[in-house]
């Protein structure tokens, strides 16, 4: 094997709020790539650093409590371990939980690749009392023991120093042998040998690790390349322990915490036992009174971020685009370039960076949340009721973002440590009412309800209600039932460490937001901008000869009526929104819109609003503007008079209205459930991983609209409504 | 009639007997600290009850009522 082709890797590794990722980014300065694991969608944060004369990379490996694994995103770590590049890693150990931070570090050591212990949060471990003789601890594990406080920068040069002296090392430490009992010691002597065959030329520590790795994580396990012959033996060790009544997971675990035990009982003081500080925090955040009022508080504090602290930063993306357009539209001469850069190009990359403020929002907000620990309390409080449809604790946030928004929500689901829990969420959450379906339903209200009262209420308010509840009430059957059929297993488990409450880093803060926010842009960006693209295509093509010509002469006949000059323009501008129209219907879309038509029918729906629903899969609040060209009307939003006229006025073929409050809610109710927006599909994509799940969750969503919709328009009519 | 964790009192130590949760739940329990002979503690119920917060090896950690009524527990000396 060539090893000089590669960069050596220095991986980072540790438990989950550890410190590790601050560390990562006091290491690499901020100059962190994110990439993708392959096969699995989680991140790889890497930095290439210099470490005396040599470039190495170092790679933040996800937060774990071990190296046991169950399912293929667990598995990357051992498969990082044993990489052929891998030198060396840095295991981060918070000071103050030691005996579960070095539980990792001693699996770690058992492997036999060089291991150097960052000891963080030293300046806490102080505070509470704890002595810990590095030496000594050094010493015990066969490896260098460095304090270091990654928050300040306190001790990295010295961390940096040990791991390039472990690089230059012929021979690594002595690493620690922890003796098993001895009916385990039988069990992984029959396995080394199969684990040779599988991995040959593997140092023997390693083959040692890999056995024992075996025996802890095989069984009920979705893990990848591992040989059917180690599963079989495993299998049979496993039933032969259990009739003897031994169960050699407690044996390996508890065998490796009273190693640890031991050696710290010499090397480290007791900590002094007096509550602190976060446990008096927590006596208030997690209070059956206070503690649900200040959850309730943050929680509406998010969501008034999202709603309204974004909201002048979105009106002026939105502002520049279109000042962009016309600048665009102004210089170049009329024709397919230019439709092609205003509404294609140009809106397409708008349609992108439009999710900029809230994505930085919402994880600024998450990052806060979770690095402070609280986030772990919001699970805490909540996972009573998220557990009744099967969902995690942690699924609360990324779901109440799903009414502002389920671009950052589908995103903010990465706090979900499980992917079947994770997908779950994502695949429920884009049927929380967003805002963007608002300017669709105040359209509707404002049209078939203007005026009307039910009992005491206005009519519109109730349907706006009706909503809203409806949403909240399908996003959580929804997840209960993809839950049970698409997604079966385990309910989640809720095994969630309450970190100690800490002060989040400002500038770590913005790291983390900024780098999601990137990912967004590159990733799902690409195929939003190629979506709008595509969308204005089927929008604009093919264009009719005969109506650009038909159009021509009318203009032509207006412009030699030598009309006034106010009066010229006024004419000229309705017939150019009525040729748009009619260039419309020609396109593909138009003509889509018109075969679709029967389908449409029985949901109250005629071509036109068909047409409008094509367009609306740019973005649900387009639906607007896009009638606002099939009625002829020019540009429209959802507080326009003539469109909203036009609605009215509209008769199917027989005569009868359109819009009649029946089919109002029916279409109110085919955009709650429509998942009628790409944007979703983008970022479904880039956070599963796979076509398969966006595409199954623009199919699910879909077929639950129109059913939803003809249910109550065909129900509707049934009763008598109209 | 062993008592388990789920039915501790508030605040009192208890030691961990044994836990018999599904295979992945129970390794991941020991893996975190959680032992026979372990000491733990519940120091807090969720304002909704369920989950339950212990502290055990100088961290805190939450479960839910159904995965600690399958850790057994023994009275323990105040730790």
């Amino acid at each position: 094997m060539n090893l000089g082709a590669t960069t050596p890797e220095i991986l980072i590794a540790g438990n989950p709020n550890s410190g590790k990722s601050t560390l990562f980014n006091a290491l690499s300065g901020g100059s962190a790539r994110v990439g993708n694991y392959p096969g699995v969608t989680v991140d790889r944060t890497t930095a290439t650093v210099r470490l005396g004369a040599q470039q190495v990379e170092l790679v933040d490996v996800p937060g774990m409590y071990s190296l046991t694994a169950n399912s293929p995103e667990e598995q990357l770590a051992v498969d990082a371990l044993v990489a052929d590049e891998t030198r060396a890693v840095i295991c981060v150990v918070d000071a103050t939980t030691l005996q579960r931070g070095l539980y990792l570090a001693l699996q770690l050591l058992e492997s036999g690749v060089p291991v150097v212990i960052a000891l963080n949060m030293m300046d806490a471990a102080e505070r509470m009392g704890l002595q810990i003789d590095t030496d000594l601890l050094s010493e015990l594990f066969g490896a260098p023991v460095v304090p270091v406080v990654a928050t300040k920068r306190q001790g990295l040069d010295a961390l940096l120093k040990a791991v390039e002296d472990q690089l230059g090392l012929a021979t690594p430490v002595d690493a620690p042998s922890v003796s098993y009992p001895a009916a385990l010691e039988a069990d992984l002597s029959e396995l080394v040998p199969l684990i040779e065959r599988w991995r040959p030329g593997a140092p023997s520590e390693q083959t040692r690790a890999v056995a024992l790795w075996s025996l802890l994580s095989l069984g009920e396990d979705s893990l990848w390349g591992v040989r059917d012959s180690i599963r079989t033996a495993v299998r049979k060790l496993r039933s032969a322990a259990t009739a003897q009544g031994r169960n050699p997971d407690l044996e390996i675990i508890a065998t490796r915490y009273a190693w640890i035990e031991e050696q710290l009982s010499r090397a480290s003081s007791k900590p002094d036992p007096k509550p602190n500080a976060s446990e008096r925090i927590d006596s208030v955040l997690t209070h059956p009174v206070f503690g649900l009022l200040v959850f309730a508080i943050v929680m509406f504090l998010i969501f008034e971020a999202l709603f309204a602290w974004a909201e002048p930063a979105i009106g002026a993306i939105e502002d520049f685009t279109a000042f962009l357009q016309r600048q665009v539209a102004a210089a170049l001469p009329d024709g397919v370039l230019q439709d092609l850069l205003v509404q294609g190009i140009i809106a397409g990359v708008g349609n992108v960076i439009v999710f900029a403020p809230q994505i930085l929002i919402l994880f600024l907000f998450i990052g806060f949340l979770e690095d402070s620990g609280y986030l772990a309390r919001v699970a805490f409080v909540i996972d009573r009721v998220m557990k009744g449809v099967g969902l995690h604790g942690k699924a609360f946030v990324p779901l109440l973002s799903g009414f502002a928004c389920a671009i950052p929500a589908v995103m903010a689901t990465r706090t979900i440590e499980r992917r079947r829990d994770r997908l779950v969420t994502m695949l429920a959450l884009p049927l929380m009412s967003c805002s963007a379906r608002l300017p669709v339903y105040i359209l509707v209200v404002g049209t078939v309800f203007a005026g009307a009262t039910l009992w005491w209420f206005s009519a519109g308010a109730v349907a706006l209600f009706a909503m809203y509840t409806l949403s909240v009430v399908v996003t959580l059957t929804a997840a209960a039932v993809i839950r049970r059929t698409i997604l079966p297993g385990p309910a989640p488990t809720f095994v969630l460490e309450m970190p100690p409450y800490r002060w989040p880093s400002a500038q770590i803060l913005w790291i983390n937001a900024w780098r999601r926010l990137r990912i967004f842009l590159v990733d799902a960006g690409t195929i939003i901008l190629a979506m709008t693209v595509l969308l204005w295509a089927l929008l604009s093509f093919p264009k009719s000869d005969d109506v650009a010509a038909r159009f021509d002469q009318e203009r032509a006949t207006v412009v030699q009526a030598d009309l006034p000059p106010k009066e010229e323009a006024r004419v000229v501008a309705a017939l150019n929104a009525r040729e748009a129209s009619e260039q419309l219907e020609q396109s593909v879309a138009g003509r889509f819109g018109h075969a679709i038509e029967p389908v449409l029918r029985p949901i109250g729906f005629d071509w036109q609003i068909g047409v409008g629903i094509i367009g609306a899969f740019a973005a649900r609040e387009v639906f607007i503007s896009t009638l606002g060209i099939v009625f002829g009307i020019g540009e429209a939003d959802e507080e326009n008079k003539p469109l909203r006229q036009a609605l009215r006025e509209a008769r199917h073929s027989d005569g009868t209205p359109v819009m009649t409050p029946l089919s109002g809610v029916s279409l109110m109710v085919f955009f709650l459930l429509a998942c009628q927006c790409m944007s979703t599909i983008a970022v479904v994509r880039r956070e599963s991983g796979s076509w398969k799940w966006p595409a199954f969750l623009f199919a699910y969503m879909t077929v639950l609209a129109y059913t939803g919709s003809f249910l109550v328009y065909q129900g509707g009519r049934l009763l008598g409504f109209e | 009639m062993k008592s388990s964790l789920a039915d501790l009192p508030l605040g009192q130590a208890a030691e961990i007997v044994s836990i018999d949760c599904d295979r992945v739940i129970s390794r991941r329990l020991m893996e975190m600290g959680l032992l026979p002979g372990t000491k733990v503690r519940v120091v807090r119920v969720a304002p909704l009850g369920d989950p339950i917060e212990l502290h055990v090896r100088d961290y805190a950690l939450s479960v839910r009522r159904a995965e600690a009524a399958r850790i057994a527990v023994a009275p323990g000396r105040a730790a």
